[in-house]
């Protein structure tokens, strides 16, 4: 870059420029402009939004509100931002940490998690209704936690030691859970079958 | 249906699930609602506070004089001069080191331009600074002085700092 001016340099890739684009966006909204945090948002609105929802199960308004509430913490955390990594991969691992906090905010979902009887209500025969239903909704009726680990995993491609981490639970746990999800979800796509 | 295939196209199916998802309806404006500017906390203080702020320095001073009249008679001649036989060589080299330590403080974070309406705030301050430093010289065993001088001096940098986050 130093040199740009002086020396014929090979073109950018798109991902290149898209880097660029944004640590140029993230240091104007770090230094209080709103709208180039608007372009960040418009940049990376959908690939939050899509990690969200998927972690909630395809709660339209929770995804819609955590999605919300994770740019809002972007916003407050951009001071922080130390472009060691690209934004892109920071605010999604915000956004997961965002939807994580909220699975762990609700009791509900956390007892339904551990107990394994929820695992089997979710893959009895009764919930054959879920015939025709894509991959996507069948996901989504797993019990949170179980999804959260095969979300991430599979999904998102993250190791199970990160998903340890981010979910507090040891990474014998997150193997255990996936494996649970896996098969829940094998059931899930006989019954659909 | 367990089979090691049902698995590899199980983990295949998930891979290709779609990582983009646009939501039914624009957030942004959600979000812009909730957007408090990084530095809006510090910002210049509300225009009910100035007159607080000089009001204090003022009082500082009024406590300073009420407690010891001979405040009053400070002369710049005799304030870098502490009184022969008088001094606590301890207190006036503690605050010579607090003076130091604030205008070191202050001057790293004074901005270009100190905003116009603190400016005054901040004169106010300085001068009232000046005189504590001037009576301490008179009166070097006045310890309340000293808490004074630090007391003023802490305002003057919250000053600053209010100033240069404009």
């Amino acid at each position: 870059m130093l040199l740009a001016t002086s020396l014929p340099m090979p073109a950018m890739s798109e991902a290149e420029n898209d880097l660029e684009a944004d640590a140029a966006l993230v240091r104007r909204a770090a230094a209080g402009e709103v709208h180039a945090f608007e372009l960040l948002y418009r940049r990376h609105a959908r690939r939050v939004f899509g990690v969200i929802w998927r972690l909630v199960g395809g709660v339209e308004a929770r995804a819609e509100e955590l999605t919300q509430d994770a740019f809002v913490r972007a916003w407050q955390a951009l001071a922080g931002f130390r472009h060691d990594s690209a934004f892109g991969t920071w605010l999604h691992r915000l956004a997961v940490n965002t939807a994580l906090m909220d699975l762990r905010r609700r009791a509900g979902a956390e007892a339904l998690e551990t107990d394994d009887a929820a695992l089997e209500f979710h893959a009895a025969p009764g919930s054959r209704r879920d015939l025709g239903m894509d991959l996507e909704k069948l996901v989504a009726k797993l019990p949170p936690r179980a999804r959260a680990v095969l979300v991430l995993h599979d999904v998102e491609g993250w190791k199970h030691e990160e998903i340890a981490h981010e979910l507090g639970m040891a990474v014998g746990s997150s193997k255990a859970q996936l494996h649970r999800a896996r098969g829940l979800l094998r059931a899930l796509l006989g019954d659909a079958a | 249906m367990n089979t090691p295939n049902d698995e590899l196209e199980l983990r295949r199916r998930l891979r290709q699930l779609p990582p983009d998802r646009a939501p039914r309806r624009d957030l942004w404006q959600g979000i812009e609602t909730r957007l408090v500017p990084p530095h809006h906390a510090r910002r210049a203080p509300r225009s009910w506070l100035r007159p607080l702020l000089a009001l204090a320095a003022v009082l500082a001073l009024a406590l300073a004089l009420a407690w010891h009249p001979a405040f009053l008679r400070t002369e710049p001649s005799l304030a870098h001069q502490p009184a022969p036989g008088r001094a606590d060589p301890s207190l006036r080299r503690e605050a010579d080191a607090i003076a130091l330590e604030y205008r070191l403080a202050i001057n790293h974070a004074t901005p270009a331009a100190m905003p116009p309406e603190l400016q005054a705030a901040a004169d106010e301050l300085d001068a009232s600074a000046r005189q504590l430093r001037a009576a301490l010289r008179e009166q070097p065993e006045a310890a309340y002085l000293l808490d004074r001088l630090r007391h003023t001096y802490e305002q003057r940098l919250r000053l600053t700092h209010r100033g240069a986050m404009g």
